[in-house]
């Protein structure tokens, strides 16, 4: 008896198929988003009162017109945004309108890798030491640890980083004189230390106290339970609590991700470090609209990846996700 | 119709006050109730109980540091008297500082007019000087100054305004920014939460894509393009807040409505012949105001956090109103010469944030133990 002839192409399987259209649909679903994002922006930011050649002194008309003409700002509304997309879809975020001479993503190319570098930076303390922590917090639920963090936490949330960042300076700057108060100085380590610290030690608190809650949900479940009564040692144990507790910490952790790259306003403004964060109020102030918008697509586009990775994320952690 | 209607409501009603024992129980619930209780006390009746109103200005006390005793100290009186001799172009020979009153003997090589007395008027130290006796044709004056005893418990700005006045306005800003814009998050979240889970279908997939892409856009261009179109004004802050922070709002109205209005109760409502708005408002509403109220306390906090971020970026309510975020910037400006000037702003702001996060969390537990 002869086998049927195989396939030379595997077929894929119906739940292979069932995700990549998911996968596609969501992809879809992100692009009109990020579409919708920009155009809320862009016409909320044109019909804002002000331009961006406003000055103190009123302005020529007849340069004004010029400047005008020049940025292509004295076409109709519709007309703009066209060439806007046009512009965005070949990779072009157009020119600066305060930052004479400078487009966008050349002040980009400046300003992101240094936000990056300090929100990864955070991001790692932030998700090292919060775990560290919540993981000793569920441990010792009912011990002076769990108290600690418990403490923490709350302090973490009670003191926003517009306070913890002046104190540090006092503190570590002014007083110790051990780290320098301010400045970037070419991303030395210095100069990173407090403002790490100003973005990270918040995060930590809140992913601390998530894991420490969820932990604490998790072991009491009879699942756990019954592998402590088949004797399993304790690490085995909580490496199997630790996969589902960890469901309410990813999910937020895509915002706060979104949030520690795109830069703190408070924090580059404190320390004067010339990333992309504080781009964002003068921008907004000058009413510089392509600036803002650039500000604007980066935050929505990271905000919409993370949402996806903590998904995709959230589907191998969890497999009742994936199935559903 | 109304029999069944009281029939319905027996259950929640009967358990509300076991929910409030449950509550109260919790230590730290009360702790930061009472916390509250206190703050909102001093932002209500502080500016009017305290002497020192938060917009007048000392300029002969700036950055005093915070203590107990009172201003002029003898040392401040003296040097005070010493820059008055010169202007008033006479030499001080005996002075006698008391508590309240200051004894001076003034000398002049001419009679000294007796106007330039005023000087003394016009300065926040002293009252009005009078005269108790001549001597010399004039060119001798006794005269005694009541002083002004003036107590700057929290010290004062680096325009000589008394801190704790300070305080206590941001603090009535920020409480009333925090209620007003958390209940316009209420207002717009239960609205939209409500239809998009009641009416349900397309309209609730449209109604969510919006949440979601409003969710993409950062909260910090929502609040600087409303300040930009509403201008800078106290109401316009709470509602630019409240239009921004009531997405969280509408996804957990959305997620109670879906889940009550398959109960039987809006079912019977339904057969009934109630039309769609009476059952929400009616039957629908009610039985989720736990869930709401807990996180609605959750919310004040963050909207005060996020009125105080605001306004620490110079967009919020304008000098010389203030509000504790405004005062820390102020605070942190001069962090090294008047640490203090930070630090009480700080402390106010952090007990409110943790007291209501507390009773918050007290809350969501008592919620959620009351559904199980």
């Amino acid at each position: 008896m002869t086998l049927p002839p195989r396939p030379l192409v595997t077929k894929p399987s119906k739940e292979a198929l069932l995700m990549l259209r998911h996968s596609l649909a969501r992809l879809a679903a992100s692009a009109a988003t990020l579409f919708a994002v920009v155009a809320i922006t862009f016409f909320l930011m044109h019909l804002a009162p002000g331009g961006p050649f406003d000055t103190e002194r009123a302005i020529d008309p007849r340069t004004l017109q010029h400047l005008k003409v020049l940025y292509g700002l004295d076409r109709p509304l519709p007309q703009q945004f066209g060439l806007y997309l046009w512009g965005l879809l070949h990779g072009d975020l157009g020119p600066s309108l305060r930052w004479r001479d400078f487009s966008v993503a050349e002040l980009f190319a400046r300003a992101l890798p240094v936000s990056l570098t300090l929100g990864i930076e955070a991001l790692v303390v932030a998700l090292i030491g919060g775990i560290g922590l919540g993981l000793i917090a569920a441990v010792r639920r009912h011990g002076l640890a769990a108290r600690a963090v418990g403490a923490f936490a709350l302090l973490a949330i009670a003191v926003p980083n517009f306070v913890i960042a002046p104190l540090l300076q006092l503190v570590f700057g002014l007083s110790l004189r051990a780290l320098p108060v301010g400045g970037w100085n070419e991303g030395a380590w210095q100069n990173q230390v407090l403002p790490v610290a100003t973005l990270a030690v918040p995060q930590m608190a809140v992913i601390a106290r998530l894991l420490a809650a969820s932990l604490g949900d998790v072991l009491g479940t009879p699942s756990i339970r019954t592998l402590r009564a088949f004797g399993l040692p304790a690490r085995t144990v909580y490496a199997h609590a630790m996969r589902g507790a960890f469901l309410p910490v990813l999910s937020y952790l895509g915002p706060m991700a979104a949030n520690l790259l795109t830069g703190s306003v408070v924090v580059e403004t404190v320390f004067g470090i010339p990333g992309i964060g504080r781009y964002f109020v003068t921008a907004a102030l000058g009413r510089d609209y392509t600036l803002v918008l650039g500000t604007v697509i980066i935050v929505a586009c990271l905000v919409i990846l993370f949402n996806l990775l903590v998904d995709v994320l959230y589907g191998w952690f969890d497999p009742r996700v994936r199935h559903e | 119709m109304t029999q069944m209607e009281t029939m319905i409501h027996l259950p929640a009603d009967a358990a509300r006050p076991n929910f409030m024992k449950k509550l109260l129980r919790a230590n730290s619930a009360v702790v930061s109730l009472a916390c509250l209780g206190i703050l909102a006390f001093a932002a209500l009746f502080g500016p009017w109980l305290y002497p020192h109103p938060y917009d007048r200005v000392y300029r002969d006390f700036v950055l005093t540091s915070p203590s107990l005793a009172a201003h002029p100290t003898k040392k401040e009186t003296e040097a005070a008297l010493a820059d008055f001799a010169q202007r008033m172009h006479v030499v001080i020979g005996k002075s006698s500082v008391r508590k309240d009153a200051v004894t001076i003997e003034l000398a002049s090589t001419t009679a000294i007019d007796e106007r330039v007395l005023r000087y003394f008027a016009h300065s926040e130290i002293f009252g009005a000087a009078h005269v108790i006796s001549r001597a010399e044709d004039g060119r001798q004056l006794t005269v005694a100054v009541p002083l002004h005893r003036l107590v700057f418990l929290f010290g004062t700005d680096t325009n000589g305004r008394d801190l704790l006045a300070r305080i206590f306005i941001g603090l009535r800003i920020s409480l009333s920014v925090g209620f007003l814009a958390a209940l316009v998050a209420l207002s717009l979240g239960v609205a939209f939460g409500g239809i998009a889970g009641y009416v349900g279908g397309r309209l609730d997939l449209v109604m969510m894509r919006l949440v979601e892409i409003i969710y993409a856009l950062p909260f910090l261009f929502f609040v600087i393009l409303l300040t930009v179109f509403l201008g800078r004004s106290f109401v316009l802050i709470f509602v630019a807040i409240g239009a921004v922070e009531w997405l969280d709002m509408a996804r957990i109205v959305r997620g109670q409505t879906l889940s009550v209005k398959r109960r039987d109760y809006v079912a019977a409502a339904e057969a009934l012949g109630a039309g769609p708005a009476t059952i929400f408002w009616r039957h629908v509403l009610p039985n989720m105001l736990a869930p709401i109220t807990a996180f609605l306390t959750l919310l004040v906090p963050r909207v005060i956090l996020a009125e105080s971020f605001v306004s620490f970026l110079g967009l919020g309510v304008q000098e010389p109103l203030t509000s504790l975020g405004l005062l820390i910037a102020d605070g942190a400006r001069t962090i090294q010469s008047a640490p203090f000037l930070l630090i009480f702003p700080a402390l106010v702001l952090a007990l409110t944030l943790a007291a209501l996060n507390i009773l918050g969390d007290a809350l969501t537990r008592a919620v959620e133990g009351h559904s199980q």
